[in-house]
């Protein structure tokens, strides 16, 4: 079995897809090829679509970013849908993603792997792809927190110590309970812990409208 | 996977949940005008996928320029034939089969390239790209209406000829003939006969 990291994008049957670099995807939008057409991320070499956020991953975005606030102080960036340029074929625009520095270090260029200390998605239907693909990119370019919020599951999955090489991952997997609270430490620096319950949304009742 | 999984690419297994940017025409075209794409590289839109065309070796280009070679001394000036050349299929392909002809003169399209209703034949010489080129391909191409398409299958030594392309959600051709290397066909286009071609003068 092959590992996800070099897994084919397209189906059998189908040719290799064009694999754009980082930096050609990078001049595109500069010169705003990609215009107002959609969120984008490069994903080895092909883009792909940020989906459409709900109402409640809205609600858990936003939470989460306040709280990362409050925690951080001024020390860390704490970044929401922009991107990361984590290799030669890979910017992915994470929902959620904290960065060394002052956010006057990304006024030109968009964060390196090196400069993200945690990056969060919020995974629906897309928690194969957040838990394969998109885990071992982070994976094998070091960043050293990912954090995966399982909204239908109301679960949070915290990994850290990643592992590059041919199978790349992460060595340490948790996964937290709403009633759980995850100790948020950047760069070994401790900053308290955060209720996972003070980020994810309730779920609705049954027969109201999501 | 639903029934069109052979119409249109979808991602394979590792990044379902995941949704494929598909680019449109236009923003394409932006690309290749802003020289996004390396001089050397050959692709093609398919299904707003950008996929690479195999990189030719001997066989597949000799059989590519003897088909181009053999159009051309039986259709004349009346007919567009062209090689590896792009053709649009709207909303989301640009396709470069390795021989198409067109209709009118070549250089009706020396600023802009034909569409799939300027088609009247398409070739795809396949040596890896058999699948490909029989199911996403042939089914792009019928759904287009392109009245005949035809596949070199360049290790089984034999021509696949589509004909009678039929839309809807199953797109596909009615009739499919497949020729051995010693077989003699016809070649018609939009009615009209120009001579038979023997299989195996374009295979190498």
């Amino acid at each position: 079995m092959t590992s996800v990291a070099e897994a084919p994008i397209l189906p059998p049957g189908h040719p290799v897809p064009y694999r754009f670099t980082a930096e050609q995807s990078l001049n595109m939008a500069k010169a705003a090829i990609f215009g107002h057409e959609d969120k984008l991320e490069l994903i080895h070499g092909v883009l792909f679509r940020k989906p459409w956020l709900t109402p409640p991953d809205c609600y858990a975005i936003t939470s989460l970013l306040n709280i990362l606030h409050d925690a951080c102080l001024k020390k860390w960036v704490v970044r929401t849908h922009s991107h990361i340029v984590s290799s030669d074929d890979g910017i992915p625009s994470p929902d959620v993603s904290v960065a060394q520095g002052s956010i006057d270090d990304y006024r030109e260029f968009f964060p390196t792997a090196a400069q993200t200390v945690l990056v969060v998605e919020l995974s629906g239907s897309s928690s194969a792809f957040d838990l394969g693909v998109k885990l071992a990119l982070y994976a094998a370019a070091m960043i050293p927190e990912y954090w995966v919020v399982d909204l239908p599951g109301q679960r949070l999955h915290v990994h850290t110590l990643p592992r590059g090489g041919d199978t790349p991952g992460y060595r340490s997997v948790a996964i937290l309970g709403i009633d759980d609270e995850v100790p948020l430490t950047l760069r070994g620096e401790p900053f308290g812990s955060i209720r996972v319950g003070g980020f994810l949304p309730p779920l609705p009742s049954r027969g109201v409208p999501s | 996977m639903s029934s069109t999984t052979e119409a249109r690419p979808e991602v394979a297994s590792a990044f379902v949940g995941a949704e494929l940017f598909r680019i449109p025409i236009a923003l394409y075209e932006e690309m290749i005008e802003a020289e996004s794409f390396g001089p050397e590289e050959r692709i093609e839109l398919v299904h707003g996928v950008l996929v690479r065309k195999m990189p030719t070796n001997a066989p597949h280009s000799y059989t590519t320029f003897e088909l181009a070679a053999i159009f051309l001394a039986l259709v004349g000036t009346q007919w567009a034939v062209r090689s590896q050349a792009p053709v649009v299929i709207p909303d989301d392909s640009v396709p470069e089969p390795d021989v198409a002809i067109a209709v009118g003169a070549r250089r009706d399209y020396n600023f802009v390239k034909p569409t799939a209703s300027q088609m009247v034949l398409v070739v795809e010489v396949s040596e890896t790209s058999l699948a490909f080129d029989l199911g996403v391909k042939l089914a792009l191409y019928a759904a287009a209406k392109i009245p005949e398409y035809w596949v070199v299958d360049l290790a089984a030594r034999r021509l696949h000829v589509h004909t009678l392309p039929r839309g809807g959600k199953k797109p596909g051709y009615r009739r499919t003939i497949v020729h051995e290397a010693d077989a003699v066909v016809p070649l018609t286009l939009r009615g009209k006969a120009f001579g038979p071609i023997c299989v195996r003068e374009f295979l190498p």
